[in-house]
């Protein structure tokens, strides 16, 4: 007799208050697999896998565990059947330590209420070496590293030895050590048996890791795949529904370089950088790679007023600048757009309109602050057609569109002020394909306008392909220099552990 | 080296030592350094400070606070805000009054005499205060948990709603409980010298600070204050426990107002009114902040303690409430600046 | 089922329109058609100027605290600063009504700035550093007039801003239209009002969008101790006196018009129309309870009630977490 697969989910349908975001959905699992979910933003990626976690109930359709019917109603339930959820950016409580957060929700007690906090302890640490990571799970997770905080949420998802994992973009937050941790405790968890469905936006990482590789797109399922039999572009195409878009801008590079519009010399700040001497010019994109923690985002808000430095001068178009907030950034010709868009880049509650305009409000006013309200809204509509947002209308909530969309607004937001320097933190981080090679092409524009632009970002193809040259960074210095030929992959992830220390 | 200069040497550095000490005592212990200096500050102000009965009335003052305090302080780890206290105060009690005649009637007793509530059931109108109080609380939690509304308007409705009531149900005038005299305890009496309210107050706190520091109760409560959505991941039930702190709150409230109205032999529509602002600077104070997930309720008690002391040392000095208000509301500000005022690095 | 992934029924309702300002003004409409056939005294121009110069104080305060709200921020000082910017004028009645107002409302404006300051550079929680004041500035109001009222006899002008009228409309509601307007124009049509609701709405963008953040709120801060200090000279002309506890016990009316008119508590969402038509709803409630004979203590529950209920069914919590 066949065994039963480890996870099937039949026909399950979900809708939104009348959006329709899962249709007809078929998904097996067998012990031992890796299947990696692929698809847009909105594709219902997380919807469906929220749904095995028992974070929403289907409208139609069964879910069978090893050939048993069962009715996931909340996660607690998720987790009796032996199924553990690692969300994206993990969901910890901050005020408490790692074993808390570890054990929150199943809590070892005695006398029913007191809890054990010895003996979870211990077990903290046990499983904690059991994936590799060794650090004391005693601190509070409001002072962890990223690669922290993941371990404990995946140790959390493992406690009740799961046999079912569900890991969605566990990857967005890491960088290259962190990922190569990653898959090797994934490999081990395989062969224990464990099935494991495995969410992400870097199509590489499911040709490397997935035994199969499931493609939605708006809500239902386009195929399933071998990896070994297929190629990236096919999969681009399933998701997309279109032709494959080139990553690369490579036809678009023509480095002319022009006059220097940036230079930091010495550039320091106590516990983020050391000595940063860098050069930006017009019609130049400088990627700048490094491991998390190297202090890449920090000197962008350096340059930005956010932080305060120490020590070290900007100088901007050949003169020096003291920048000590972002009003005085941007006066001086420099623009951040932050990696974090909710929280820093875009205000979700208000309309597409108010967010691209609100950098330039006071060049299109008159006196006592009355806005030119014709003329506003005249160039936000130009704006919304020249990134092509969708839908196209200035008076949608940005917090309505979708994350490529928002991503957009918040580019343009930026472009709006006409800035010649601009910094972008991880460009495309949550955002999907289409809008992705969009972004890409977009800079491209950017630098033969004459913009100095300078990238940084965890995602390396994307780095390679739209920079001129890559700076890399790792605590706190920069180590190397790579030119457009020697940009590779693999020499730059080899410059990524350079110690500056022997530099 | 002769022995004098090593005596000296060490001398020397066991002084610079004690300095560090005191100074990183100061820097991690403000309020319980502030408290004490105060209290020493209080025995040279005032001959009468130091005496048993003004000591008392201290400790009896700052306990009917405290309770309303740990009551709040509960319900603003897990993120949320109760205005409702002050009025609760009143309310829960005018009601049991009411409550309790109505079942003495029921049951036969002998309730009106001489145109005084003559309450027979003390067991009774304990009982009902305290229920009231839960389920006031509990109404507070479903309106912020199944109906969705923010608990500060949720508990500024209840304010005004409990508050009114109270003056309907009353008749707009106070109700005298001197007939209640094994009520008296409660409020007035004492244990070893240790005034009832005290005792109370330490009581409720002492099992708050217990069950948050070292049960599953405690976890649940910082989790969902810390990270709402951390928490109903890991399959708790946060409604349930959201509904179950306003419940303690207003138990809590249910509690002070047993203290009050037995220290004072009567139950005022009017009274209470304003405690809910006091008892959220005592919380503030002692060290919870309004986001949720971080403080504890031996802070609070100290808070309590150190404002009923400070209270106490004004009226004792002779200065007007007025002035009191001033100071306090000062106090409150530049105890809370420095926590937020930490540089923070973006 | 976690979270609110299914549709509740009051978001059902939103999508028909309820929660906007047209809902607003549907239920004000309502109101006044009811109370017309229940009481036959209630539609007469005078009962309705008197609902308007009562509520109308109320409502100025309601349109600072709009824009405190506004910014994400909230002010329950507004109260106390009215009486202590009273009894302040109050010391200086023998210089004259110009002097006086100008002490007056200059005190409003530099007890705004205290709460802007402690919030925006000590940064002090508003909640916090609003109460604290609220309990300073009622300590001050008593101290500066020892207790004892004033009665602007010197100030007949006092005595026509509280019951005065233009045209026979009551002067106090003018100024409330006054500067309802002026706040629609301002929050909709100038650079300043832009970044207010921006400003409300995500504080970090904005401060990264090169918004002055600081000065904005600073301001409504102002803004907010300036609106209620004008209360206090038309108050001090109805009752014919100054005195320190005149503010005693507005702030929560205020805020509940406030939160009525659709300003969220988490900023960045409210319109000064909503606070308008939901202070003149406040006012005929109140009106047509009396008419009936309801008495005050009730009228406090009605109030209590209308808060938590037609609040919580018309504006949901929206900080409230979706799951995933």
């Amino acid at each position: 007799m066949e065994t039963p697969p480890l996870l099937q989910l039949t026909h399950i349908t979900k809708s939104f208050r009348g959006i329709v975001a899962l249709k007809d959905m078929d998904l097996q699992l067998n012990e031992g697999e890796v299947i990696s979910l692929v698809g847009e933003n909105g594709a219902g990626k997380s919807t469906l896998m929220s749904i095995i976690g028992g974070v929403y109930t289907p409208e139609k359709g069964e879910i069978f565990i090893k050939g048993e019917s069962v009715r996931i109603e909340n996660p607690g339930v998720a987790r009796k059947h032996g199924i553990g959820y690692v969300h994206q950016e993990p969901t910890l409580a901050p005020n408490m330590t790692g074993t808390e957060n570890l054990f929150l929700g199943q809590e070892q007690t005695y006398s029913w209420i007191m809890a054990d906090s010895k003996s979870m302890h211990l077990r903290a640490r046990e499983i904690l070496e059991e994936i590799g990571i060794s650090f004391d799970p005693q601190k509070m997770v409001s002072e962890m590293t990223m690669a922290e905080k993941e371990a404990v949420a995946i140790s959390k998802a493992m406690l009740q030895r799961p046999k079912i994992l569900i890991l969605d973009e566990v990857t967005a937050p890491l960088d290259q050590v962190g990922v190569r941790r990653l898959f090797k405790i994934i490999r081990k968890l395989k062969r224990s048996g464990i099935g494991i469905i495995y969410i992400t936006h870097r199509l590489r990482e499911t040709f490397e890791i997935s035994d199969k590789i499931f493609v939605l797109r708006d809500g239902k399922k386009v195929g399933i795949r071998n990896p070994k039999e297929t190629s990236q572009e096919e999969i681009i195409k399933m998701m997309v529904g279109e032709e494959g878009i080139s990553n690369a801008n490579d036809d678009e590079r023509i480095s002319k370089e022009g006059r220097e519009l940036l230079r930091c010399e010495g550039l320091s700040h106590e516990k983020s950088f050391r000595n940063i001497n860098m050069r930006l010019r017009a019609n130049e994109i400088i990627g700048i790679a490094g491991l998390k923690g190297a202090g890449r985002s920090r000197f962008a808000r350096a340059l930005f007023g956010l932080l305060k430095v120490d020590g070290g001068a900007i100088h901007v178009d050949g003169q020096k600048v003291e920048i000590k907030n972002p009003l005085q950034a941007m006066n001086a010709g420099i623009g951040y757009i932050p990696g974090d868009r909710q929280h820093e880049g875009v205000a979700l509650i208000r309309n597409v309109g108010e967010n691209l305009s609100i950098t330039t409000l006071g060049f299109f006013s008159y006196f006592l602050g009355v806005l030119k309200l014709k003329v506003i809204t005249k160039r936000a509509r130009q704006m919304v057609r020249n990134l092509n947002v969708k839908p196209p209308s200035l008076k949608k909530a940005v917090a309505n569109l979708s994350g490529g969309n928002q991503q957009k607004v918040m580019i343009g937001k930026w472009l709006e002020r006409d800035l010649p320097i601009l910094v972008f933190d991880e460009p495309t981080r949550g955002v999907d394909v289409k809008s992705k090679a969009e972004i890409h092409r977009l800079l491209g524009r950017l630098k033969n306008q004459g913009k100095g632009i300078i990238v940084i970002s965890s995602d390396l193809p994307e780095l390679i392909s739209v920079s001129d040259r890559i700076l890399v960074m790792n605590q706190g210095s920069i180590t190397t220099e790579c030119s457009y030929n020697e940009s590779t992959e693999e020499h730059i992830l080899q410059c990524l552990h350079v110690d500056p220390a022997t530099h | 080296m002769s022995f004098f200069s090593h005596g000296r040497i060490i001398f020397s550095e066991e002084n610079s030592d004690e300095e560090e000490t005191v100074m990183h005592l100061i820097k991690r212990n403000p309020l319980l350094i502030g408290g004490i200096a105060l209290f020493v500050f209080g025995i040279f102000a005032d001959p009468a400070f130091l005496t048993l009965f003004n000591i008392q009335n201290l400790l009896r003052n700052c306990s009917i606070l405290g309770t309303l305090a740990v009551g709040v302080t509960i319900v603003m780890l897990i993120r949320e805000i109760d205005l409702s206290v002050g009025s609760l105060m009143a309310f829960t009690i005018i009601l049991a009054i009411e409550v309790t005649s109505k079942v003495e009637s029921l049951l036969g007793v002998v309730a009106i005499q001489g145109g005084h509530y003559m309450i027979h059931g003390v067991g009774f109108l304990i009982f009902f205060t305290l229920l009231i109080g839960l389920l006031a609380g509990l109404f507070n939690g479903i309106l912020v948990t199944k109906l969705k509304i923010q608990s500060l308007i949720t508990t500024l409705g209840v304010l005004y709603a409990a508050r009114a009531l109270s003056y309907i149900i009353s008749g707009g005038h106070s109700i005298y409980l001197t007939k209640m005299k094994q009520l008296h305890w409660i409020g007035s009496g004492s244990l070893l010298g240790f005034p009832a309210p005290l005792i109370i107050f330490l009581l409720v706190g002492g099992i708050a600070a217990f069950l948050l520091k070292y049960t599953i109760v405690g976890r649940r409560i910082y989790a969902i204050g810390g990270n709402e959505k951390a928490a109903l991941f890991a399959g708790i039930n946060t409604d349930a426990w959201k509904l179950a702190t306003f419940a303690m709150s207003g138990f809590c409230a249910a509690l002070a107002a047993l203290m009050y109205s037995s220290y004072l032999a009567s139950a005022d529509p009017q009274q209470a009114v304003g405690y809910e602002l006091s008892a959220i600077a005592i919380v503030v104070l002692g060290g919870t902040t309004l986001e949720g997930g971080r403080g504890k309720v031996s802070g609070t008690i100290l808070a309590a303690l150190v404002i009923g002391v400070l209270n106490n040392i004004l009226e004792l000095i002779g200065l007007r409430i007025w002035y009191q208000q001033v100071i306090i509301g000062c106090i409150i500000i530049a105890a809370v600046m420095p926590r937020y005022l930490r540089p923070k690095e973006q | 089922m976690v979270g609110s992934e299914n549709e509740s029924p009051w978001e059902r309702l939103k999508q028909i329109g309820f929660g906007t300002n047209a809902m607003l003004l549907s239920i004000l409409i309502g109101l006044f058609i009811v109370a017309g056939f229940l009481s036959s005294g209630f539609l007469k121009w005078e009962n309705l100027f008197n609902i308007a110069r009562i509520i109308s104080l109320t409502g100025i305060m309601a349109a600072g605290i709009t824009f405190v709200m506004l910014v994400g921020e909230i002010d329950l000082s507004v109260g106390a600063i009215m009486s202590l910017s009273a009894v302040v004028g109050g010391r200086f009645v023998h210089l004259g009504v110009i002097p006086v107002l100008l002490i007056t409302i200059g005190t409003g404006l530099v007890l705004g700035f205290i709460n802007g300051i402690g919030v925006v550079k000590g940064k002090v929680p508003s909640l916090i550093m609003t109460l604290a004041t609220l309990t300073i500035y009622s300590g001050l109001a008593n101290i500066v007039c020892g207790g004892k009222a004033v009665y602007p006899y010197q100030l007949p002008v006092y005595l026509w801003l509280g019951n005065g009228h233009i045209f026979g409309v009551p002067f106090p509601i003018i100024l409330f239209g006054a500067i309802t307007l002026i706040s629609i124009l301002v929050l909709n049509y100038t650079e300043f009002g832009k970044w207010i609701y921006y400003t409300g709405a995500n504080r970090t963008a904005s401060r990264l969008s090169g918004g002055r953040t600081d000065r904005v709120i600073i301001t409504t801060f102002l803004i907010s101790g300036v609106l209620a200090s004008m209360v206090g000279p038309m108050i001090s002309g109805q009752m014919n006196r100054i005195w320190s506890t005149q503010g005693a016990g507005y702030e929560l009316a205020a805020i509940s018009i406030a939160v009525l008119g659709g300003a969220s508590l988490t900023g960045g969402k409210g319109t000064m129309t909503g606070t308008f038509i939901a202070a003149l709803i406040f006012g005929g409630l109140m009106n047509i309870l009396n008419l009936s004979g309801v008495g005050t203590y009730l009228q406090d529950v009605v109030k209590g009630g209308l808060l938590v209920f037609v609040v919580g069914m018309m504006y949901l919590r929206e900080d409230r977490m979706k799951a995933v």
